[in-house]
């Protein structure tokens, strides 16, 4: 197991590596002088040769992406090239609402999809079944900038209601405040994930259902509901737990357009404005800070199935 | 009564004229700046705020919404959303409306004296006093050392956004004493007090220069705020300065409110409904239609605040068939000007000529441009290309930036279908050719394209326009992208940039320099534009956006909220 | 190509015993009514885009076909935009550029997946290592923020929108078709075919591939609505389709842009995007119900 643990962990070093020398490299393909896109184009050429020294962007690439790494490995996250505040700053201040916004996104999405797939299945081919469907199918449907767009104007028109906007309400300053901020887009952003984990909750479910122990627990006489609980759920969530777990790398960008709409400055905000203004230390280093979340997402994951599953082995 | 309020801010420049009568009657001349503060021509009307608005209230938060990030705090080099909040932290020397060109406000300057055509006397206003804060800097009263203090550093920091003018034109600057600070210009230069009251150019304490790496998130100054809470992606707080001098028609210091939130909210539905939810004070409508349908002056009332951002149709004169001047006809023959303010702006927005409409003293009278210069006449055009040797008409590849939606300013979307419609009628077949911004703006530096639509870069005076019909452009140095090149109007715009006499003879000579360029056939074809069409929650009362001064109203704390 | 979906679903019936042509049609429909549904949504939506330049009632740049911005009535059923462009002809004309580039986008990277997948699958050994790696990789980043990299570089078109959706799908197509291969490569017939003495290409185009078939054409059912989505997403963001283009997601966003109020500008485009995908989700639940169990619910 530890071995195991160590060469993952090696793994996931050498992707990050290649991972920071892609979106080094990436970046200053693109066309567009980072120095021009802050200044606009009726600079001086001066000025823009003045902005090009301070970026440090006449210096040859290797000498640009050792600085970069010895800042990264010595904890220097650097500063932003846009604004000069520096970027673990604004990682603090927005990783908690990315955070927050996640959580409740999960949570909303296990507790809406678990349920409705248990329904789903135990209800199989009754109309609460069809019913639980197709909301299910409505829901990954529904683009999500158009849903938020409606969820943040109709109440706007019909009662005058509009959710904090424009200032981050810390849960500890004023819960209620907090909730009416982050619910709306949780409950946006986790519509079509929950219909996903239904769906497959669903048919993990029903698979498991037709296994021989459930057979033989319905056959000792135990209740139906007995055995969902006790026997069924606990093996059929295994493959929605993953699913769950790999949305929170997808929804660490997919929020970005929620995060934008709902005005809650949260990491994929970050990344959006300072891909626009090519902001090149942000990029990387939120790349590379992505990355090691990703990375040890996934070896949190490969672990906890070693728990669940004993017969899964590491080699 | 509220204008007789406003009236007290008031100060007319002295003239060169007056200023040489002056001296001649003597000695004690600048005893007698009072009274002659004021102009030969009579002055106009005193700008007022509309209503009546009550006795003032003290208290409250201001909330305004911001569409684009803020950037840093750092007063000369800043270039994005924080420049606006300058004026409320830093003081001016003075600055001059570019909209009321007769407007003066007298600032960290108590008195500006023009000898000659090139040296202006500031006399500095006793009693300005920083505000309290936690940065070490004194208490103190700002002088003429913290004057030439900024200016010193403007010109040394090629990242100023004034660094040009400073180092084109300031020959000399110095403190004199501490409540005088004289400017000279290497030869007369008539935008040198506009950028000595740019937003860019506001006076901080000497003290803060020195750190240039604090300037960049904090700051004070003896302006009727300071800077509060700064969360990058979030906003800026600033509260109110209890030190500033100005004082209120309650005879108390300004500002009456106690500070001021500016959110970041990128989103126009969720500022929409954060204004309609009062969560912010203020919403810029998108369109004629939608301020139909928001309009309720039992809660809001309207601002037009003048709009510096607006489209313009570029051809590039180094390349063929636009260095042809009857080409560059043709394309302005085939462009319906009224059919972009029918249906882009659905009937609110003004024709704009070479100067846009939103500097009304400097524009050309709309008639003038209605029946002279943006005339709409398809068959000429078509004659026009045939003259040129294109009896067929001709193809032509347009670059624009592509991604408007999402920065919240101008939509091109909403241009280019009717520009393809409109060049068509004339005999132009446009190739879209939509860029991401970067590419755009290193594409159109380079002038490596035919033709473009553009967003403008910004500009308050008349002075970037004419430049751009120049063959040294806007940035000065002859890299920019729009170029013309034309001798009798680089000489023609260099006469107007000397002017520094009066406003009335710079008026005319912007507007004869306009003339000359459009009988040139310029390569610029400004397309209409609106004012920004401002709804302000009526709790906020004597408001200075009312007064129709441009930028220059940033820097008055007037306002209250009626709560 | 457009109508491949089609032509696969009825295809692969035909391994029942022969019947009456109607006759299967209807135990088709009575067995799989929602999968029917999705099938005659996305055909009707193929029909509507095809046929754009012949029902759509103007053009779609036309200007001032009536008022800007008036509601829904007998002349412009759907409204019209703020620059008096008829909406229903937008929304014809949407159905075209939205599905196009949903189709090419979604088979390129099927194809491109596939053909990965089915040699990592395969080979095994350190290509199979480093094909996983570069996976990895491309997956410890959020999906959208490599779009939006991506279009950076590109720059905006609707030939580099069909290219970054592609490419966005890549990495998920491989997981799942390398997966299937694994499990497919112990079979007996691929001993046989290797014991007669087949080439590996051979073995992994003649003889896998085509069992792989069947689930490449599920995952690109489902993944075709993703692509539609992804479109409105990149339109919101600024780096979508460009104007004037009609597509649904540049104009929901002008919609948004412009007069968040107005509903009727903005209503049909997303509804034209919901059905999409709406069509695809059923369409590829039936296909998968069908075509392969082992993949029920699976997303």
């Amino acid at each position: 197991m530890q071995a195991f643990i160590i060469r993952r962990l090696l793994a996931g070093v050498v992707i990050l590596f290649f991972l920071s020398i892609a979106v080094f490299l990436v970046l200053r393909v693109a066309p567009g002088d980072p120095a021009l896109l802050r200044l606009g184009p009726q600079a001086t050429a001066e000025q823009v040769a003045a902005e090009r020294e301070r970026l440090g962007l006449n210096d040859p690439l290797v000498v640009q992406y050792s600085r970069w790494m010895k800042g990264i490995l010595t904890g220097d996250l650097g500063v932003s090239n846009f604004s000069g505040e520096s970027v673990a700053r604004s990682i603090r201040n927005r990783l908690p609402n990315t955070l927050e916004l996640l959580i409740m996104t999960l949570v909303l999405t296990t507790v809406i999809g678990i349920t409705a797939g248990v329904i789903s299945a135990v209800w199989r081919d009754t109309p609460l079944d069809y019913a639980v469907r197709v909301v299910a199918v409505l829901g990954l449907s529904v683009p999500a900038l158009w849903l938020a767009t409606l969820v943040l104007l109709v109440p706007l028109q019909v009662w005058g209601y509009a959710p904090p906007i424009g200032r981050v309400v810390h849960f500890f300053d004023d819960p209620w405040g907090n909730l009416r901020q982050f619910l709306p887009a949780a409950v946006v952003l986790a519509l079509g994930p929950a219909a996903a984990i239904m769906r497959l909750t669903r048919s993990s479910l029903l698979e498991v259902l037709r296994q021989d122990y459930i057979r033989t627990a319905r056959a000792k006489g135990l209740g139906e509901r007995l055995v969902i609980a006790r026997h069924a759920l606990r093996n059929a969530m295994i493959p929605p737990l993953t699913v769950l777990a790999l949305q929170f790398s997808a929804l660490l960008g997919g929020s970005v357009i929620i995060e934008q709409i709902f005005t809650l400055p949260g990491i994929g905000q970050y990344f959006f404005q300072a891909i626009f203004v090519k902001d090149f230390t942000v990029v990387q280093t939120l790349t590379l800070y992505t990355g090691v979340v990703v990375v040890l997402t996934i070896l949190a994951l490969d672990i906890a199935y070693a728990w669940l599953d004993p017969r899964i082995r590491y080699r | 009564m509220a204008s007789e309020y406003w009236q007290r801010f008031w100060r007319r420049r002295l003239g060169r004229r007056a200023f040489l009568r002056a001296t001649a009657l003597g000695a004690g001349a600048t005893a007698l700046v009072g009274a002659l503060a004021c102009r030969e021509e009579s002055p106009q009307a005193t700008p007022a705020p509309q209503a009546e608005e009550g006795p003032p209230k003290r208290g409250g938060r201001s909330r305004y919404a911001t569409f684009a990030t803020f950037d840093q705090l750092d007063l000369h080099v800043s270039v994005a959303t924080a420049a606006s909040y300058f004026p409320r932290v830093y003081n001016t020397l003075v600055s001059q409306s570019q909209q009321k060109p007769d407007f003066f406000y007298y600032d960290l300057a108590e008195t500006l004296e023009q000898p000659d055509a090139v040296t202006y006397i500031f006399r500095i206003r006793p009693g300005i006093r920083v505000a309290p804060n936690g940065l070490g800097v004194p208490e103190r009263e700002l002088d003429a050392q913290d004057a030439y203090a900024n200016w010193e550093r403007i010109k040394n920091e090629p990242r100023a956004l004034v660094s040009r003018f400073a180092k084109q034109f300031l020959a000399f600057h110095a403190a004199q004493d501490a409540r005088t600070y004289v400017m000279r210009t290497t030869e007369p230069y008539a935008w040198a007090l506009y950028n000595v009251g740019l937003m860019y150019s506001t006076i901080a304490p000497r003290e803060l220069l020195t750190n240039p790496d604090r300037l960049r998130t904090s700051g004070v100054g003896g302006g009727p705020f300071s800077f509060g809470r700064f969360v990058e992606g979030e906003g800026l707080s600033l509260e109110r300065n209890p030190n500033y001098y100005r004082k209120g028609q309650d005879g108390q210091p300004l500002p009456y409110v106690d500070g001021i939130d500016v959110l970041y909210i990128p989103d126009r539905a969720a500022r929409l409904a954060g204004f309609q939810s009062r969560q912010i004070e203020s919403y810029t409508v998108a369109n004629k239609r939608e301020l139909d349908e928001l309009m309720d002056p039992g809660k809001y009332y309207l601002v037009k605040e003048p709009y510096f951002n607006f489209m313009s149709v570029i051809m590039n004169v180094d390349r063929p068939p636009f260095n042809d001047g009857r080409v560059r006809r043709a394309v302005a023959r085939s462009i319906n000007h009224q059919q972009f303010i029918n249906v882009v702006h659905l009937g609110d927005a003004q024709l704009n000529g070479i100067v846009h409409h939103d500097l009304p003293d400097f524009a050309l009278p709309e008639d003038e441009l209605k029946g002279r210069y943006l005339v709409y006449n398809p068959q000429e055009a078509r004659q026009l290309l045939a003259a040129a040797g294109y009896p067929g008409g001709i193809k032509t590849k347009m670059v624009y930036p592509a991604e408007s939606g999402a920065t919240g300013g101008g939509d091109v979307a909403q241009y280019v279908p009717v520009l393809i419609e409109t060049l068509r009628s004339g005999g132009i077949e446009l190739e879209l050719e939509p860029l991401d911004i970067g590419r755009y703006i290193d594409r159109v530096r380079r002038r490596d394209y035919d033709t473009a639509l553009s967003l403008n870069p910004q500009y308050e005076t008349p002075e970037g326009p004419l430049d751009w019909h120049t063959s040294w452009g806007y940035a000065g140095d002859g890299l920019s992208f729009h170029i013309f090149r034309d001798p009798e109007v680089d000489a023609a715009v260099r006469r107007v940039k000397r002017i520094t006499q009066s406003v009335q003879e710079l008026v005319q000579a912007v507007r004869d320099a306009q003339r000359l360029i459009y009988s040139k056939d310029p390569s610029v074809i400004p397309l209409p534009s609106s004012s920004s069409n401002n709804l302000w929650w009526n709790f906020v009362r004597n408001n200075p956006a009312r007064l129709g001064l441009g930028r220059t109203y940033l820097f008055l704390a007037e306002w209250w909220l009626d709560l | 190509m457009a109508v491949r979906p089609a032509e696969v679903a009825l295809g692969l019936e035909l391994t029942v015993p022969r019947q009456p042509l109607l006759r299967r049609l209807l135990r088709l429909v009575r067995r799989y009514p929602l999968g029917t549904l999705g099938f005659l949504i996305i055909l009707g939506l193929l029909v509507v885009g095809i046929l754009a330049p012949v029902i759509a009632p103007h053009d779609v740049n036309e200007i001032g076909v009536a008022p800007p911005l008036s509601g829904i009535s007998r002349e412009t059923p759907f409204g019209t935009d703020n620059l008096g462009r008829d909406m229903l002809s937008r929304v014809i004309w949407g159905a075209r550029i939205s599905l196009s580039v949903g189709f090419i986008a979604v088979i390129g990277g099927t194809v491109a997946g596939t053909v990965i997948g089915l040699i990592s699958g395969y080979m095994g050994g350190p290509i199979d290592s480093l094909i996983q790696r570069v996976l990895d990789s491309i997956q410890a980043f959020p999906a959208l923020v490599l779009l939006l990299i991506i279009i950076r570089v590109l720059g905006p078109s609707l030939e580099n929108v069909v290219l970054v959706i592609g490419l966005g799908i890549i990495p998920g197509v491989i997981r799942i078709v390398r997966g299937a291969v694994l499990s497919e490569k112990n079979n007996v017939y691929v001993e046989a075919a290797r014991a007669i003495g087949a080439t590996p290409v051979r073995i992994i185009f003649r003889h896998i591939a085509p069992n792989i078939m069947a689930l490449a054409i599920v995952v690109m059912t489902t993944l075709l609505g993703t692509a539609v989505l992804a479109e409105a997403a990149l339109s919101f963001l600024g780096l979508g389709v460009p104007p004037p283009n009609p597509s649904w997601g540049a104009d929901i966003n002008a919609a948004r842009n412009n007069l968040p109020v107005h509903i009727p500008w903005a209503l049909f485009p997303g509804l034209g995007i919901s059905l999409t995908v709406l069509g695809f989700n059923l369409l590829g639940d039936a296909l998968r119900d069908a075509l392969d169990p082992r993949l029920r619910g699976a997303r």
